[in-house]
Order: structure tokens, then C-alpha cells, then sequence
């Protein structure tokens, strides 16, 4: 069973006029085919903690080791590539590219050879929303194919930062869906920083962020 | 993973026409620019070449004054003719000299192009009257040694004997001041034939045609000469009793002693080289097949003066070119690398986002990099069709300057770019081709013509070299003006690039 601990995590903010620091000694633990909700008061670190969980910044103090093994020693860049995806609330698509462009770069980047509209149709998109520009498509959309993305990448664990957050009702709850289909059916790590109770109570463990601690 | 860039790549072109064509059209312009300057570069090269190849350089055979001045004890910096009238020189001294087999021998060297030499003395006439001069008796133009030259006895005749291999190697023809008012110009071939100044037939009634009646002041024999051409010069101080003819004729007008038959002795020798880069082996050729002259206290030299008047401004063109070229590049590079360095900036966000998903530095700055080669290559292709435009109009724009530059000189010089006492010589003129003179009257256009005829044989255009050279030089600016960037945002982490970005 694949495993991700976070042990002892610090952050600080140093390039502030006061160092500020927002972990302080943060340590979980996430097992594949769960779906967890992280949750936490603005400022809280939680947009920090998820910024270390899917090696996007340096660890400062602390260690995340997946199957026992440290991020830093399997390199935070190779890291990005075979074992995590993150899906940003603003998106993060790449504009010139369609819907399935983005996805193909995704493949492209694991080094395989598969179809993007195969992930595209799982998110609930169909063929013509995938050869549209991405900045033609709405915002549910586009999170679909940020979403996408992530499952073309072929990870073991899915992080996402608020992924419903610009998404209406509806939206949202196809959303979530379709994260708890990553955990369930696909035996991912699926991890969300979120805000909304409705993602939180669709959650298998949730973990409260407070003052820079799990609570 | 270099197809997947490449796909990446292409697509970002395709997808931002605008972003494109600005980088295009600025890669474009500059790559013009240095094309044009190394086709300019590669022009000046050819043109060294060719000059050196159809100039040549020359040698002349002379005395060696610093070993005369030391034989005859003489530490002073006198001339050659100074020391020949100096109280302190010997009785018996004698002006060192080439007789004609040993030129004639020196000549047929594979080294040596042409030359040239020349005989002067003096004679009398029972029939034609001499006009009165105040001024010096020289200034033929190649007598090297004032009136009469080595070949002249102390009691000197009213007229001056100016044997030369041709009329075009008079030193005032070749500076302008000299033109044949009627008649014809002599040439080597013309056997008792010769010109006469204007004055000079006036005061006498001659014509072309006619025929004169020399005397040899040693012998007192006499030589006709028929008058094929009458000169008119411009030099106020010119000895109008001057008379022109080939070297053998004026041959005859010298003691019995001095002709040897036939062997006479001979001034002003002058060599052309094919190759003026053989300069040194010629002369050390000459050093070592003819010991004698160093014994004679002559020495032989290279003069380079026309060479290096002709090469001097192409060096400088060279350089200016090269400074071109650098002063470009660089202000390629920098213009390169700040619209690299706006578009890598306008693109951080896209970085950020695949770094995120895992991309190595290499793949992202990689697929920038293939993207500016896309555009880039479009443009160098296309300015390899407008440069060769642009480095024709600036080529010739130079090749002007060269030819002025030349022809300024060579004015400034009095139309003799060899210099030396007997004047400069043409290829071809001993060889049996009569230097071409398209203009009788005009004929201080030669020198000019010359330089000109010379510089237009160049090939000024873009080889296939040059190409490689835009193509490299352009790859390699690009390349420089992306790494700066790149690196400058590929050393934060995905987070911060993206924070940047937002």
C-alpha cells in the first residue's frame, strides 16, 4: 500500500519583514484509496503544506517520505513527475494549448502514449469542449481539464487546492465525484485543501489546520 | 522527449502569431546586419588576396648605402649622389650598378611577374637647337642620379637621353603631367625611335615623322631617330631638351666602354612579383644566385609601396568590418536577449506550470529554445535573399571608398605608387603587352583605373560559408539570449514561479 508521511514539518516565511512562521512541526499520515480533506482558517498553512506535499517548494525543516522514502533523496522535480499532480484552484493551464493539448502534455511527460480524450471523457467533457482553447472553456470546465491532467499524469497521489472554488453547485458536486473516484476506484492519495463543507463531509479523514498545526 | 518539445514548441509559434512575427521580424533584421557584415568581412579577405595576387610586390635592385658609406668612410646620412660629388669620397668612386645581362638574368626568376630598367646620358645634335634651361637638368623622372646617371660622361651633351622600357613607365606620364600631344607613344619594340617635348619641336620645326640626327658625345657617331609622338608637359622645371626613347636605342648614345657590347649597365631595376608574399625567397634567391652584386655594393629590396597602399585601406575596411560584425553581434545578442527575456517573463506562468507537472530545466529551456530556432530560422532564411541586397550596396559603398582612397593616395604620391627613382612599372609592359591607356590625355586615370580594374573583379556575395556562419553565429545569440533568463526564473521553485506570475 502506498504511503505518504509528513513528519515534524516547518515552514517560515523569511522574505517577510518578520520571519513568519507558518508550520510548526506538522506531521500526517495518507494511505492510497482515501480522499482527504484539509481544512483551516485563512493563513493557517494550508496552502503552504500543500505546496511541500506536491514538492513545489523546498522542505525547510522536517521530512515527506513516500514508501519511506524522502522526497529530497527521490529529488523534488522527479518527485513532481512519478508520484504527484496538483490541481490549482486557479487552474493552471497552459492558454495557447486545447483542452486536450494540456492533457497530452501530460502524457507526454510520463513518457507514454495514450489518448487525452480518454481522460477528457472521464471528467465529463466531450470531444468537442476537448479541441477548444482552453481559455474558450468556462471555469468548471477548465478544472475538469485541470483535473484530467492529473489523472493522464498517471500519479499515485492527487493533490488539489481548492479545486471547487470557482465552481457553481452542480459543478462542484460532479467534482467531487470525480475526486473520490481517483481515491476509490483508482487507489490514489487524493489530498484537498478546501473550504467547502460539502467537499469536506464527501472526505474519508479530514484534518484541521490550525496555527500552523494539525489539530 | 525532443519530439515532444518539438511539438510543444511548434505549437507555441503557431498559436501566437503575433509573438512570433515580432521576434521574426527583429531576428530578421538583425540577422541582415551580420550577414551583411560577414559577407563585407569575407570581401576584404578576397580583396587582400587578389591584391596580393595581381599587385604582387616589388623588388629593386639599388645600393646598399649603409655598406657604401662605410667603404668610403662616410658615416654621414649623404645620398648616393651627394656622395658621388663629396670631397670626402674617393677618387675612383663609382656608383654601384646592374649591367644588363645580370637584370636580364635576375628576371627569369618563376618569382618575378615583369620588369623594368632604364639607360641615361646625353647627346649632341649638329642639326637641331637645344633650348635654354635655368632650371636643374634632371627630372625625367627616372634618371636616379640627376643629368646624365651613371652612364654620363663628365663633358655632357645638350640633350638628354632617356632610355625606358616604355613610354607608360615614365614617371610623368604615370602622374599625369605628361601627355603625347601627337603622334604615338613608344614601347620597347620601337627601335631609333623616340619623342620629343613640345618645346623642343617648336624651336626646331619638327614634326612626327621627321627624322633626327643624334650624336654620341663618346664617339661622335651618329644615330638617326625618327619622331613618332610630340609631348607636352606640365612641370615648370622640366628639362625640355629631354628625349625619349627605348632602352636599346638609348643605348647607343653610351661610351664604347660603357655599352659592353651590349652588356651595359643599367639603372633603376625593378622586379614585380606574381606573389608578393615571395618577397623574402626572391631576394634571399637573388642573395644567393648572385653574390656579385653585394660585392658591387647593391643590395636588393623589397618595395611594398603599392602593395600596401592598396592593401592599407582594405585592412581598414577589414577591421571596420570585424568591428561590425562584433559591434552587431552584440547588440543582436542584447536586443535578442531582452525580447527573449520579455517573452521568457510573459511566460512564466507556463514555466511554473510545467515545471509543476515535473518538466527538467533542460526540456523547458529546450522547447524555448527550439521555438526562437523556428522563428529564427525563418528569418535567416529569408535574409540570406535580402543581405546578399545589403551587403552588395554596402560592399560597393566601401569598394568606392577604397577606390577614392586609393586614387588619393596615389595622387597624393604624384601617381607613383612604387615610388623609387625610375618610377613604377605595369604588368605586362616587358612581358610584350603594351600597357593598356584608354585615355592618350588623360592618362593620370591609370593608376586610378588600375586600383579600380583590380577591386572589380572581386566577388562581392554570400557563400555558402557565410550562410553557416549567420546560421551558427544566430543559433548561438539566441541560445546565449535565452539562458540568461531561463535561469534567472528556472532557479526558484514551481511555487515561486507561479507566485510571480499571480
Amino acid at each position: 500500500m502506498n504511503r505518504l508521511v509528513i513528519s515534524d514539518l516547518e515552514y517560515t516565511y523569511k522574505d517577510q519583514t518578520e520571519p513568519v512562521k507558518v508550520l510548526k512541526g506538522v506531521s500526517a499520515e495518507f494511505s492510497e484509496g482515501k480522499l482527504y480533506a484539509i481544512q483551516g482558517e485563512s493563513g493557517s498553512g494550508k496552502t503552504t503544506l500543500l505546496s511541500l506535499l506536491s514538492a513545489l517548494d523546498e522542505i525547510q525543516d522536517g521530512d515527506i517520505k513516500y514508501n519511506n522514502k524522502s522526497i529530497r533523496e527521490i529529488g523534488l522535480s522527479d518527485f513532481r513527475l512519478k508520484y504527484v499532480n496538483i490541481v490549482f484552484q486557479s487552474f493552471n493551464l497552459i492558454k495557447y494549448m486545447t483542452a486536450a493539448e494540456n492533457v497530452q502534455v501530460a502524457i507526454d511527460f510520463a513518457g507514454r502514449h495514450d489518448d487525452p480524450l480518454r481522460y477528457l471523457k472521464k471528467v465529463g467533457l466531450d470531444e468537442a469542449a476537448s479541441s477548444r482553447l482552453v481559455n474558450k472553456l468556462s471555469g468548471g470546465q477548465q478544472q475538469r481539464v485541470a483535473i484530467a491532467r492529473a489523472l493522464a499524469s498517471d500519479v499515485p497521489i492527487i493533490v488539489a487546492d481548492e479545486p471547487t472554488g470557482n465552481l457553481d453547485e452542480d459543478t462542484e458536486a460532479k467534482i467531487i465525484d470525480v475526486f473520490k473516484d481517483l481515491a476509490h476506484k483508482d487507489k490514489k492519495i487524493v489530498i484537498i485543501v478546501t473550504h467547502s463543507r460539502k467537499v469536506a463531509e464527501q472526505a474519508d479523514k479530514v484534518l484541521k489546520l490550525s496555527r500552523g498545526k494539525i489539530s | 522527449m525532443f519530439r515532444n518539445m518539438l511539438k510543444r514548441s511548434w505549437l507555441s509559434v503557431k498559436r501566437k502569431p503575433g509573438r512570433s512575427i515580432i521576434i521574426g521580424l527583429i531576428l530578421f533584421a538583425m540577422s541582415n546586419l551580420i550577414l551583411a557584415a560577414i559577407v563585407i568581412k569575407s570581401a576584404v579577405n578576397e580583396q587582400m588576396e587578389y591584391a596580393k595576387e595581381s599587385l604582387g610586390g616589388t623588388v629593386t635592385i639599388q645600393a646598399d648605402m649603409s655598406k657604401l658609406r662605410e667603404e668610403i668612410g662616410d658615416p654621414s646620412s649623404k645620398s648616393l649622389e651627394e656622395l658621388e660629388s663629396s670631397s670626402s669620397a674617393p677618387a675612383k668612386f663609382e656608383r654601384p650598378s646592374v649591367t644588363k645581362s645580370v637584370a636580364d638574368k635576375i628576371a627569369q626568376s618563376d618569382y618575378v611577374k615583369d620588369y623594368t630598367y632604364s639607360v641615361s646620358t646625353t647627346a649632341n645634335s649638329d642639326s637641331l637647337t637645344a633650348i635654354e634651361t635655368s632650371g636643374p637638368s634632371g627630372g625625367d623622372g627616372f634618371s636616379g642620379g640627376g643629368f646624365g646617371g651613371p652612364n654620363s660622361e663628365e663633358n655632357s651633351g645638350d640633350f638628354k637621353i632617356s632610355g625606358i622600357n616604355s613610354y607608360a613607365f615614365i614617371q610623368q606620364v604615370e602622374n599625369g603631367s605628361m601627355s603625347i600631344s601627337s603622334g604615338e607613344y613608344f614601347d620597347e619594340d620601337d627601335a631609333d625611335k623616340c619623342i620629343i617635348s613640345v618645346d623642343l619641336a617648336e624651336e626646331n620645326g619638327l614634326k612626327v615623322g621627321d627624322t633626327i640626327t643624334m650624336t654620341n658625345i663618346n664617339n661622335s657617331e651618329a644615330v638617326s631617330l625618327t619622331i613618332m609622338g610630340i609631348y607636352d608637359i606640365s612641370e615648370n622645371m622640366f628639362n625640355a631638351n629631354t628625349i625619349y626613347m627605348n632602352v636599346d636605342t638609348a643605348a647607343k648614345f653610351i661610351s664604347a666602354d660603357d655599352y659592353n657590347d651590349g652588356d651595359y649597365k643599367v639603372e633603376n631595376v625593378s622586379y614585380e612579383l606574381k606573389n608578393a608574399e615571395n618577397a623574402e625567397a626572391f631576394i634571399s634567391w637573388i642573395k644567393s644566385e648572385f653574390p656579385e652584386l653585394a660585392e658591387k655594393n647593391l643590395t636588393a629590396s623589397e618595395d611594398t609601396r603599392e602593395y600596401d597602399q592598396m592593401v592599407g585601406p582594405i585592412e581598414s575596411v577589414g577591421s571596420f568590418a570585424t568591428t561590425i560584425l562584433i559591434i552587431v553581434i552584440v547588440a543582436a545578442a542584447l536586443i535578442i536577449t531582452l525580447i527573449v527575456m520579455i517573452n521568457v517573463k510573459d511566460r512564466r506562468y507556463e514555466i511554473g506550470v510545467l515545471t509543476s507537472l515535473g518538466a527538467k530545466k533542460l526540456n523547458i529551456i529546450g522547447q524555448i529554445f527550439l521555438e526562437l530556432v523556428m522563428v529564427g530560422t525563418a528569418a535567416f532564411a529569408l535574409s540570406t535573399a535580402t543581405s546578399t541586397v545589403l551587403a552588395k550596396t554596402m560592399g560597393q559603398g566601401i569598394l568606392d571608398s577604397q577606390i577614392a582612397s586609393s586614387s588619393e593616395a596615389s595622387e597624393k604620391n604624384f601617381g607613383r605608387p612604387s615610388g623609387g627613382p625610375g618610377g613604377s612599372f605595369k604588368p605586362g609592359a616587358m612581358g610584350g603587352d603594351t600597357p593598356s591607356m584608354p585615355e592618350m590625355s588623360d592618362s593620370s586615370n591609370r593608376v586610378s583605373e588600375t586600383s579600380e580594374n583590380v577591386i572589380d573583379e572581386i566577388n562581392i556575395s554570400a557563400k555558402p560559408s557565410d550562410f553557416a556562419l549567420l546560421f551558427a553565429s544566430g543559433y548561438g545569440v539566441i541560445l546565449v539570449a535565452l539562458l540568461l533568463p531561463a535561469i534567472s526564473i528556472l532557479r526558484y521553485s514551481p511555487k515561486k514561479i507561479l507566485q510571480g506570475k499571480e
